[in-house]
């Protein structure tokens, strides 16, 4: 509890304070796992929904985005305008997190998204990796890069070693 | 009411004032000499050590910027040659690495596996940066691979890619933790971009 609360209150100086340097790295490991889950939970709903505002708001306003051979997007509003052309606009979307680093005030997530449109016979699956900074002013965690491929995700992935 | 101190008091008052700078100021020496050598120890030092402001963040997130392209440029020529130690050693041990619709690989000989297992071993490799950005011990690239094999026939492939780096506190390097290649194992043009 002692380290929660200035964990809290610093976001990323906890690291910078280093009382107990494991235990904070840890800690705010965790925060950030968790910031960006959120994120990422807020951004599936806002796309199923077709809410085109929500969905921008988790980017940074120079995000990029590739998505398979759609041209490449390379600020908010491209980034928004080529998901809408996916069939990821309106979809019921599932989202399992597969992998997940954190360093300094950048993350990254790698996910397989598999989604469904009403009406569509048969699920998309997608795998991506969301490459995440952390908006100091806002205090949010936002995409500053996303990559997605439908072809990595048509393979199961082998046993870790 | 403000009462000024005897000749006596004010000499030792003095002379207690004094030493007290004195081991502030070695204190502050001593603490100085021990931040210092540990930062500069694990190569993060211009950051963490504000000398110029903002220059020093700029000069670090160059420096990165060209320690990251130099271990791709390593790599390139590593894959070209087909030399497997070579792009092993671009690679942290929990590399995780998606190609095309290869099978994942999720450490640093199965990245090797799997990209040898593709034609881009053996082939002439060069990388363009598009982006980049960094934060810590995070960094990540992206651009567009384009490779050409041997075959005198056949056109160059053009591969999306997005290479995430991590330092190594230890070896004092960075080395892709993550990366995904959008290969379709065939010559394709990039669209462009918007």
């Amino acid at each position: 509890m002692l380290l929660a609360t200035p964990l809290a209150a610093q976001n990323v100086a906890d690291l910078a304070a280093g009382k107990r340097p494991d235990n904070a790295a840890a800690v705010y490991r965790a925060r950030v796992r968790q910031s960006v889950t959120s994120a990422l939970q807020r951004w599936t709903e806002a796309m199923q929904r077709g809410d085109s505002a929500g969905a921008a708001s988790i980017y940074t306003d120079n995000a990029r985005s590739y998505v398979d051979d759609l041209p490449d997007a390379e600020n908010k509003s491209a980034v928004v305008s080529q998901l809408f052309k996916t069939s990821l606009a309106g979809a019921q979307m599932t989202l399992t997190i597969e992998d997940f680093d954190v360093g300094g005030e950048m993350a990254f997530v790698t996910s397989l998204i598999v989604a469904q449109r009403p009406g569509d016979p048969a699920p998309v699956r997608l795998r991506s990796v969301f490459i995440f900074r952390f908006d100091n002013w806002h205090s949010v965690w936002q995409v500053r890069e996303q990559f997605f491929d439908s072809r990595a995700a048509t393979s199961p992935a082998p046993a870790a070693p | 009411m403000f009462t000024a101190p005897s000749r006596r008091n004010s000499h030792l008052s003095h002379s207690v004032l004094m030493k007290m700078r004195i081991r502030a100021s070695i204190a502050i020496f001593f603490g100085l000499v021990c931040v210092t050598g540990s930062l500069e120890a694990q190569g993060l030092a211009s950051v963490a050590i504000p000398k110029t402001g903002e220059n020093s963040e700029v000069a670090y997130h160059a420096k990165v910027r060209e320690a990251v392209t130099t271990v791709l440029q390593t790599w390139t020529e590593a894959m070209q040659r087909r030399d497997s130690a070579g792009t092993a050693a671009a690679y942290t041990r929990n590399a995780r690495s998606f190609v095309g619709d290869r099978p994942e690989a999720v450490s640093a000989a199965a990245v090797v596996k799997q990209l040898f297992a593709t034609t881009l071993a053996g082939s002439h490799l060069a990388f363009t940066v598009d982006d980049f950005d960094m934060s810590g011990e995070l960094a990540f690239v992206s651009g567009v691979l384009v490779a050409q094999s041997d075959s005198a026939d056949s056109a160059p492939a053009f591969i999306r890619s997005v290479f995430v780096f991590r330092f190594d506190d230890w070896r004092n390097r960075w080395q892709v933790r993550e990366q995904i290649l959008n290969w379709n194992g065939a010559s394709s043009e990039m669209v462009p971009a918007q």
